[in-house]
């Protein structure tokens, strides 16, 4: 459940996250990243009250039961599009950076088939063994975490960070609004809940550090990024993390960049399954159509891939992404949660 | 089927390529770069053995864009710039500035981030241009500068560090600096002072480039240095190596004057080599230190009149001053003023082995 | 006169339900006509409470000395009496019906029939010709034991008895195959194994029904969960010891009379990495060796393609040293990188294949000549670089270093499609072929139990026996991942320590 988690928040977004914060925070980026964090774990708490009062329903459920049929049919319909939508621009990020630095003339629309056909296969299978595979993609991660490590030879100043805090305030929360795209996925929690066997033991314990642990993770590159390049280079580095990587370089292995890339793929691999997973799950209700959906969505979010291709459409795509998924994950629950609050809907599992 | 075929976009196979082992760039007389480029050339001797030479391609045009296209005309294979690993810019190229060299460098992804750059002495080519019947000449000139890193003799930087270093403000960087002796052969001769990224044509010498990266901290795994002492009265010469340093650095602002004064304290710990005088008597240990750290100080405010002379801020003392005294730092015009700074060094040696002998 | 008779579907068989008669001349024919007039069936006529008896036995299948004196023997002494009595049998059966009067003699039976009496007795007087016990050819061990499994079913589980002299050892009979009639067994340990995985085993055996059943391998493919996956999803091996060790694990095995190796059900990924010499050496060289076994796996698949997408699309990743060598020995190749490793990986496989059929005399010579062949003269006429055969000897070892056969070989096998992967998409493609390796991997389960644990599901505590072999006393638990009943196999072993008594 735990991996569930992280995996589906770290991915694709690792990688334009140091140069997005840079912008407005300056040297002060990782604190924004905190903050982000701070802010997203009050979030979980808040929908961890809500799903606590629907044990067992899937969220589209929840939805309608709160909301009534109608409106949360809609709601439905606009959670599984954010989903789709969401899915197609991590394909489409990953996509572009693959082709950026490992495989320059292959054309996208075969890198997006391949990945995209991997994650329908994994999909397919139902949660458990989707769990476990996150399982193992986990250690490349811890892979990456080692190889980090090795950044520190590389010179660094701490110059470039301090004083603390020179950005002022409202730089920093900008830079933590910039972040906060990156380090979407927790909204996972929202169609998981149902699937948990354990619900009382320290759910949100899990949820919670699954989250620190994210946020401590992502903290940690920018801060190594931050205090390797001038503010100057990062203006313009497209991928601080990558780069940061091209300067080791072993007895062996010339290019850990090229390597570490590489095997990037798998953890930006499961955050597009996690939302096709979720995306299919949000919509099917039971086992026979649920394959179908796998399949169909894939097929959605290949087709979506392939339109932008240029820069500037994929900015603005992103940020439209933002918007909406600023729409579903913080105002829907909030909502949600405030209704059956108040309209008293609640119900509690088997014991009725 | 098809795909499978025609598939593979982006091989690129290693028999194909043409792989460079060093470059290097000079001006020309019309004021247009002249790049020559070293190739690998596998020459077979039959039975299977083989014997890599390498073979020096050139290209002329009035800016830089556009001559890695004419290398690839002139050379079998498609040119590979991944594995050159030396980059020689000549001095009057420097000194209009390296940054726009570097550009193709660390935007393609192919290129090799971790070559070493040196500013020759001469004309870049001169140096690239000769012929040595051991190995490829790139090689052998990136084994020396290894090979001389690691006694800290020279600093270690490549194109990488390098590009951090002239996008931070406040900080300036110095490179090896090569030069071509007469029996044809290539000697490190110290070096070059680099202010932003201009080479400011003054350098040091190999003596005076160990001196300073101890100055700096830079202390790598060992160190050698030779002295005369006492030139007027007795001509005592002494040969010592470093094992372990200790730098304080301490940099005050004087409110009233807006001076700056860098105080710089080392303590040394070395070991005598070499000290082929005093047969009969024992090293009279006190009196050294005292004569070594006078001679050293001496030297080290020889290398910082040089240093201000060049406006070459290695020290980092403009970053320093920006962080922690930003009023002072705002009021000057560091172009000039860094002129007026003073450093004031402080040598202390203690020498703690003499050899087999005392 | 034409040969081209359309095959029929199904045989039908003598399902006769005849029963024997009074007459004795009328059984005898009856039996040689449910048995087609086999011309093995011998008829001994003799004479028994002053009545004529009559021995029927397939002289194929009947030892001569136990027939001798068991059976033909005592009936020539005493001439009168019970039957049952006077014959010195381990076994009687009585029966009436020809199709069970058939079938214990088809198993080595005789048949005791006697004038007025519808009954007929069966002994059993079975040969029992075999081959001796001596250890497998294909899993040879250096410090365990060097006893195999035989091609005689009784053989077989005789040599697990020896070793786990327990009562809840259980031992269950079927008969498959319509024309065949194979005798097969389940053995497991009554109160250790899984009641579920029992039942689900002999459920798929039961669903069995085919003409003949020869091999264990015929069985694996009926039961197995998904015999489309290149990994083998149950353990197939010729040593009891390895045998004995999963069944106190709480596994069921299967065997199959005239096969001698047996199943072993469920399995996982890991235990095809593990041998019975781990056990036997200290615990770091175990490990040690472990740790070899994995890598070997990992190499088996991935080195040729990740030399195959260096060569091809990143050789900036190779420092200058190797990249000379490498480059220098390309130089003259006329074939791509991906059509040498198939061309060598072809002759491999060849070699292989042709290394079991020869003779002993021929081998030793044909080895030599293929060693040099592929090594020397491949290289020297430029068709393959040195630095490809490295890579491929290299592979094909690591591929034999699985101690069960059937890994090692699809391990090689998966390697093609990873190499097609590799010369398409460079790194990328290794990257994305491994992963939805390990995705199938993920989704495969051997009889309900997950085939990558203890990895995924993560088990800690059962990563003490899979990647590590950590020292026995240490090993307090049962591996989870046939679920048996009870967890715990050691008590407090190594006590005499802190005891000074």
């Amino acid at each position: 459940m735990f991996f569930v988690l992280i995996q589906s928040q770290i991915g694709i977004g690792l990688f334009s996250l140091p140069n997005v914060v840079q912008e407005p925070a300056k040297g002060d980026g990782w604190i924004s990243i905190i903050l982000a964090g701070v802010g997203i774990q009050f979030l979980l708490i808040i929908y961890w009250f809500l799903l606590k009062r629907f044990p067992d329903d899937e969220f589209a459920q929840v939805i309608q039961k709160i909301l009534g049929r109608t409106l949360g049919k809609i709601l439905n319909i606009l959670i599984y599009f954010h989903f789709i939508i969401t899915g197609s621009l991590s394909t489409i990020l990953m996509v572009k950076l693959l082709n950026l630095q490992l495989l320059p003339i292959t054309p996208s629309w075969m890198i997006s088939f391949l990945i995209i056909s991997a994650s329908i296969y994994l999909t397919i299978s139902n949660l458990k063994i989707i769990a476990k595979f996150f399982v193992l993609a986990f250690t490349l991660i811890i892979l990456l975490l080692f190889l980090t490590l090795f950044t520190f030879s590389l010179p660094q100043e701490i110059q470039f960070i301090l004083p603390v805090g020179h950005s002022g305030i409202k730089n920093i929360l900008i830079g933590s609004n910039n972040a906060l795209f990156s380090m979407v996925g927790f909204e996972a929690i929202l169609f998981l809940f149902p699937f948990i066997i354990q619900k009382n033991k320290g759910v949100l314990k899990t949820i919670s550090l699954a989250n620190i642990f994210v946020t401590g993770f992502y903290t940690f590159l920018v801060f190594i990024c931050l205090i390797s390049f001038s503010p100057d280079q990062l203006n313009q580095i497209r991928e601080p993390v990558t780069y940061l990587f091209r300067g080791l370089s072993f007895k062996t292995f010339a290019r850990v960049d090229l390597i570490f890339l590489s095997l990037w793929v798998v953890p930006m691999t499961t955050t597009i399954i996690a939302y096709l997973f979720l995306a299919s799950k949000s919509i099917s209700n039971e086992e026979r159509s649920y394959k179908k959906n796998v399949v169909i969505n894939g097929i959605f979010i290949f087709l979506i891939s392939l339109i932008p291709h240029t820069d500037e459409i994929t900015t603005q795509f992103t940020k439209y992404v933002t918007y909406l998924s600023y729409a579903v994950i913080y105002v829907i629950p909030v909502l949600l949660l405030l209704v059956s609050i108040i309209y008293k809907k609640h119900e509690t599992g088997e014991t009725t | 089927m098809n795909i499978f075929l025609a598939g593979c976009w982006d091989q690129h196979q290693l028999v194909d390529k043409n792989i460079v082992n060093g470059i290097s760039f000079d001006l020309t007389d019309e004021g247009g770069i002249l790049l020559k480029a070293r190739n690998i050339n596998i020459k077979s001797k039959g039975g299977g053995q083989f014997e890599v030479e390498d073979e020096l391609v050139s290209a002329e045009r009035p800016t830089l864009v556009g001559l890695s296209m004419d290398i690839d005309s002139k050379s079998s294979g498609r040119v590979d710039y991944s594995q050159a690993h030396l980059l020689l810019i000549s001095d009057e190229m420097a000194k209009q500035g390296i940054l726009q060299t570097l550009d193709s460098f660390y935007r393609g992804k192919d290129s090799n981030t971790g070559a070493k750059i040196a500013i020759t002495k001469g004309k870049a080519h001169d140096i690239l241009s000769t012929e040595k019947d051991k190995s490829p000449i790139a090689f052998f000139i990136l084994k020396m500068i290894e090979g001389a890193e690691e006694t800290t003799l020279l600093p270690e930087e490549t194109i990488f560090k390098v590009w951090t270093k002239i996008l931070t403000p406040g900080k300036d960087f110095f490179l090896p600096y090569l030069e071509k002796t007469e029996s044809d052969k290539i000697a490190i001769a110290g070096v070059a002072l680099l202010n932003g990224d201009k080479f400011s044509g003054l350098s040091l010498t190999k003596e005076q480039s160990t001196l300073l990266l101890l100055l700096l901290d830079r202390f790598k795994k060992t160190n050698f240095m030779s002295l005369i002492l006492n030139r007027t009265s007795e001509n005592r010469s002494i040969a010592f190596s470093t094992r372990k340093i200790q730098r304080e650095m301490k940099i005050t602002v004087d409110k009233t004057s807006g001076d700056i004064t860098c105080n710089i304290d080392i303590s040394i710990q070395i070991e005598v080599n070499s000290y082929p005088q005093n047969f009969k008597e024992d090293l009279n240990t006190k009196k050294m230190n005292k004569e070594i750290s006078a001679e050293l100080t001496k030297q080290a405010k020889e290398i910082i009149a040089i240093l201000l002379k060049a406006n070459s801020d290695v020290f980092g003392i403009e970053m320093q001053l920006a962080k922690r005294h930003p009023d002072a730092w705002s009021k000057m015009n560091w172009d000039e003023d860094y002129k007026n700074v003073r450093i004031e060094p402080k040598i202390d040696v203690k020498i703690i082995k003499t050899g087999n002998v005392f | 006169m034409s040969f081209k008779d359309t095959p029929k579907d199904y045989i039908t068989l003598n399902e006769n339900d005849q029963q024997l008669t009074h007459n004795l001349k009328k059984n005898i024919e009856m039996i040689h006509e449910y048995l087609c007039q086999t011309e093995d069936l011998m008829v001994k006529k003799m004479s028994f409470n002053k009545v004529s008896c009559t021995i029927l036995f397939l002289d194929s299948m009947v030892n001569k000395d136990i027939l001798q004196s068991s059976v033909i023997g005592p009936i020539l002494e005493k001439k009168s009496g019970e039957i049952q009595d006077v014959l010195k049998a381990t076994e009687l059966k009585f029966s009436s019906n020809i199709s069970e009067v058939g079938a214990s003699l088809l198993e080595g039976y005789c048949t005791i029939l006697i004038e007025n009496d519808e009954i007929a007795k069966s002994v059993v007087v079975g040969e029992i010709a075999a081959r001796s016990i001596e250890e497998p050819a294909n899993e040879r061990s250096i410090l365990s034991s060097h006893d195999g499994f035989v091609e005689n079913l009784s053989t077989n589980i005789l040599l697990l008895r020896r070793r786990i002299k327990s009562p809840q050892l259980k031992v269950k009979f079927f008969t498959l195959g319509k024309i065949t009639n194979t005798k097969v067994s389940m053995v497991f340990i009554d109160n250790l194994a899984n009641k579920k995985i029992l039942e689900e085993v002999e459920r798929r055996i039961t669903f069995i029904d085919v003409d003949h059943l020869l091999s264990i391998g015929d069985i694996e493919e009926f039961i197995e969960d998904n015999p489309h996956s290149p990994f083998p999803q149950m353990l197939s091996t010729e040593r009891p010891d390895r045998g004995a060790s999963y069944l106190t694990e709480g596994k069921i095995i299967l065997i199959v009379d005239g096969s001698p190796r047996i199943l072993i059900v469920p399995i996982t990924f890991f235990a095809f990495y593990q041998s019975p010499d781990d056990y036997n050496s200290r615990w770091i060289s175990g490990s040690f060796f472990r740790f070899i076994r994995f890598f070997s796996f990992m190499i088996s698949i991935s080195l040729p393609a990740i030399y195959i997408a260096i060569i091809s699309f990143h050789s900036e990743v190779l420092p200058i040293g190797i990249l000379y060598s490498v480059r220098v020995s390309l130089e003259y190749v006329p074939l791509s990188p991906f059509a040498e490793a198939i061309l060598m990986q072809i002759i491999l496989e060849l070699l292989k294949e042709a290394s079991i059929r020869l003779p002993t005399p021929i081998a030793q010579t044909l080895g030599i000549v293929g060693g040099l062949i592929i090594g020397t003269a491949v290289v020297e006429a430029n068709l393959v670089s040195n630095s490809m055969i490295v890579i491929i000897g290299l592979t094909a070892i690591s591929s034999f270093v699985a101690p069960i056969n059937e890994m090692g070989t699809s391990a090689r096998l998966l390697g093609f499609p990873v190499m097609i992967a590799a010369s398409c998409f460079g790194f990328f493609g290794i990257v994305l072929a491994l992963m939805v390796l390990v995705m199938h991997l993920c989704k495969l389960e051997s009889f309900g139990m997950h085939y990558f644990s203890p990895l995924a599901p993560f088990k800690l505590e059962d990563i003490k026996d899979t990647f590590v072999r950590l020292p026995i006393w240490k090993l307090k638990t049962r591996p989870t991942d046939s679920q048996p009943v009870y967890k715990q196999q050691q008590r407090f072993t190594r006590g005499w320590k802190n005891n000074k008594y």
